[in-house]
C-alpha cells in the first residue's frame, strides 16, 4: 500500500450510496467546485482514474471507466436499430453519449442538457465534448428534457436519456409522464435506452418504473454492464421498443471500441436470477 | 453524512487530522513550497504549506502575539526589526503595534507565498505592507543577514521548520545564530518559534535550546496551547542582556502604555510569566537537546 508512508497528506471525497457504505477517492487536484443553478458541480484528478466529474456530490464520469457506460448506453440501440438516422439525447452533459453516437453515419443528434454549466465545464475538462460540439451533426439544446420533448415537432428512431439519479434537476426524466411523451416522438421502429440505475441498490426503483414501461412499450428489456465508479460496479439500462428485439440483433459494431462488442451485446441482456425473477414477476 | 472535500493532514505516523475543505481558495506550489489555503466553517481561513498546518484564522492571533509580544516588551527601546520568514504578514501586523518602532523589515524566501497570503488572507496582515515603517525583502534570510551589516534591537524567526529540502535546514544552527548574534544591537533580542512542545515531539525545541544556550548569555523558552495545532507550541527568546524574566508585570504594563501597544486579545502583562513556566517533561527533554550545526543540522523525519 502506499499510503503506508506516514507524511503523505491527501485531499480526500466520499460518495456515501448508503449511510453507512460508499466510494473514496484521493483527490490529486480540484479542477472545479461551484454550485451551478440547478446542482453543485465538481471536477477532481484522481491518480487512478484521471478527471471525475461529481454532480451533486454523485460520479457521473471519469475519464478512465467511462467507455463502460457511453458504450452501453448507446450501442445496443443503435446497433439493433436497423436503420437510426434521428437521434435524440436527454442529459450526460460529459458528451460521453454523443460521442459514441457520432461513430455512425446518423443525419443528426439533437443534444439537450439542462444545465449549461455542465458543458461549460465539461468542454474545459474532457476534451472530446468541445470536438463533438463542433460536429454539424449535433445541435446542443439548452433545455429541460421534459420540456423539450414536448415541444419537439419531429420524430427520432433512438432517444437516449442519459439521466443523474432521481435527485436534483432530473427528477420529471424517471416518471411516467416523460415516458408517454418520448413514445409519441419515435418512429416506428424507434428505440428509447435509458440508465436504470444499480441492480443492486435501486431496486425499488426498478420496480416502480418497470410497472410503467411496461405499460407504454411493448418489449421492455433490462441489460446491464460494469461501471467500476458507479454504486455496487455494476449498473443497469432499460431498452424499450414496440418492435425490436435485442437479443436477436448480429450486426458488426463499429470499431475502435473498449468494451462493447457482439458476445457483450449478448451478455447484457442475459440477466442475473435477481433481475429475470423480477423481470418475471413483474410480468 | 460527511459530503465533499476533505483535507487529511498526518500528525505523526499514527494520527492524522480531517479537515472539511468548505471552499478551497488555492492548491499549487510555488518555488519552495507546497501551499494549500482553505475555508473551514470551524477554523475559518486555513493554511497549509509542505502539508503542515501554519495558520488558522480561529487563533493565528495566539500564535503571532505569543511570538512577538514576550520578546517586544523585553527590549528596553525596540526601534528596528526584522522578521524573518512571516509570510502572512501578521507577525509584521504584531510588531506594528510598536509605535517606538520605526522601522520593521520582513525578510521572506517566497514571493509568491506573500502574495498569495495578501490575496486570500488580507485579515492576517491587516494593511501592514501598507505602513510607511515596513518593508518586504524579498530573498533568503541567511542570505540577507551575511550581506547586510545593519543591525537590529529585535530579531523574529517566524519561519517553517526544517524539513528535508526545505528552505529553512540552515537557519536553526549554531553557524547561523552566531549571525545573528552579530547582527543585534547591544541591548538585542532574538526571538524564535521553535516547534512543538509536546512531551514526544520537542526534541527539535530541545536542540534549539541547547544549540541558542552555546550562543546567546540568556536563553529563555516558553509556550502557549495552540488550538489548530492541536499541540503546546514553543517558542525560544535569547537575548544579549535583556532578560524576559526580570521584568515585573507593572513594568510590562508600562512598557506596553508607554509603546501604545493596542487591540491586544492574548498578551497582557499578567500572562507574560506564565508564559515562561514550562511543564516537568519539558525541563526534563531539554537536557537531551543535540548542538545544532551546519554539518549536522536538524531534520524533521515524522
Amino acid at each position: 500500500m502506499k499510503r503506508e508512508k506516514f507524511d503523505s497528506f491527501w485531499l480526500e471525497k466520499k460518495e456515501y450510496h448508503t449511510n453507512s457504505c460508499g466510494l473514496f477517492f484521493e483527490v490529486q487536484k480540484v479542477l472545479y467546485a461551484e454550485n451551478s443553478k440547478y446542482q453543485r458541480i465538481e471536477v477532481i484528478e484522481n491518480e487512478f482514474f484521471g478527471r471525475i466529474l461529481f454532480l451533486d456530490g454523485l460520479v457521473q464520469t471519469t475519464e478512465r471507466d467511462e467507455f463502460y457506460y457511453h458504450e452501453m448506453m448507446v450501442h445496443p440501440a443503435l446497433i439493433a436499430h436497423p436503420h437510426p438516422q434521428k437521434v435524440l439525447v436527454i442529459g450526460g452533459g460529459d458528451g460521453g453519449v454523443v460521442r459514441e453516437i457520432l461513430r455512425y453515419s446518423v443525419e443528426k443528434v439533437d443534444f439537450v442538457e439542462i444545465d449549461e454549466e455542465v458543458i461549460n465545464v465539461c468542454r474545459k475538462y474532457f476534451p472530446w465534448l468541445k470536438k463533438l460540439l463542433g460536429d454539424e451533426r449535433v445541435n446542443l439544446f439548452i433545455d429541460d428534457g421534459f420540456n423539450f420533448v414536448n415541444k419537439a415537432s419531429e420524430k427520432y428512431d433512438v432517444v437516449l436519456v442519459d439521466s443523474s439519479e432521481p435527485v436534483g434537476p432530473s427528477v420529471s426524466l424517471h416518471e411516467q409522464e416523460f415516458y408517454l411523451a418520448v413514445k409519441s416522438k419515435l418512429t416506428t421502429q424507434g428505440i428509447v435506452v435509458a440508465q436504470m440505475g444499480s441492480p443492486f441498490f435501486h431496486q425499488e426503483e426498478l420496480v416502480r418504473k418497470f410497472t410503467f414501461l411496461k405499460d407504454i412499450f411493448s418489449k421492455v428489456y433490462f441489460y446491464t454492464s460494469p461501471v467500476p465508479t458507479y454504486p455496487a460496479g455494476e449498473w443497469g439500462y432499460v431498452f424499450l421498443s414496440d418492435k425490436i428485439d435485442p437479443r436477436q440483433i448480429k450486426r458488426k459494431p463499429p470499431k475502435g471500441l473498449k468494451y462493447y462488442n457482439a458476445e457483450t451485446h449478448q451478455r447484457a441482456f442475459l440477466l442475473p436470477q435477481l433481475l429475470a425473477k423480477l423481470r418475471q414477476d413483474l410480468g | 453524512m460527511e459530503e465533499g472535500f476533505f483535507y487529511v493532514e498526518s500528525l505523526s505516523p499514527y494520527v492524522w487530522r480531517r479537515y472539511k475543505v468548505d471552499k478551497l481558495y488555492f492548491e499549487g506550489k510555488t518555488k519552495f513550497q507546497v501551499v494549500h489555503c482553505f475555508y473551514n466553517n470551524f477554523l475559518g481561513k486555513v493554511l497549509f504549506l509542505d502539508h503542515k498546518i501554519q495558520s488558522a484564522e480561529i487563533d493565528e492571533f495566539i500564535y503571532h502575539e505569543a511570538l512577538v509580544h514576550p520578546s517586544l516588551v523585553t527590549h528596553p527601546r525596540p526601534q528596528k526589526v526584522v522578521i524573518l520568514g512571516g509570510g502572512e504578514g501578521a507577525t509584521l501586523r504584531e510588531v506594528l503595534r510598536y509605535q517606538s518602532v520605526r522601522q520593521a523589515t520582513m525578510v521572506d524566501i517566497d514571493e509568491e507565498l506573500v502574495a498569495i497570503c495578501q490575496k486570500y488572507l488580507p485579515e492576517w496582515s491587516a494593511g501592514a505592507f501598507d505602513d510607511p515603517r515596513s518593508k518586504l525583502i524579498i530573498t533568503d534570510a541567511r542570505q540577507f543577514l551575511e550581506r547586510n551589516e545593519e543591525k537590529y534591537d529585535v530579531i523574529i524567526s517566524d519561519l517553517t521548520e526544517p524539513v528535508s529540502g526545505g528552505p529553512s535546514v540552515y537557519l536553526f544552527t549554531k553557524e547561523f545564530f552566531e549571525l545573528v548574534k552579530r547582527r543585534l544591537t547591544p541591548e538585542g533580542v532574538w526571538v524564535l518559534q521553535a516547534g512543538s512542545a509536546d512531551e514526544k515531539f520537542s526534541q527539535f525545541m530541545s536542540s534549539l535550546v541547547k544549540t541558542l544556550e552555546s550562543v546567546f548569555p540568556v536563553v529563555r523558552p516558553y509556550w502557549s496551547f495552540i488550538l489548530s495545532f492541536s499541540l503546546p507550541w514553543g517558542f525560544i527568546c535569547a537575548s544579549l542582556k535583556p532578560d524576559p524574566l526580570s521584568l515585573s508585570a507593572e513594568e510590562i504594563k508600562d512598557r506596553l502604555e508607554a509603546r501604545q501597544v493596542k487591540g491586544l486579545r492574548f498578551y497582557y502583562p499578567g500572562l507574560h510569566h506564565g508564559l515562561f513556566a514550562l511543564p516537568r517533561y519539558l525541563l526534563e527533554n531539554f537536557k537531551r537537546g543535540r548542538l545544532l550545526t551546519d554539518d549536522n543540522p536538524f531534520i524533521w523525519t515524522l
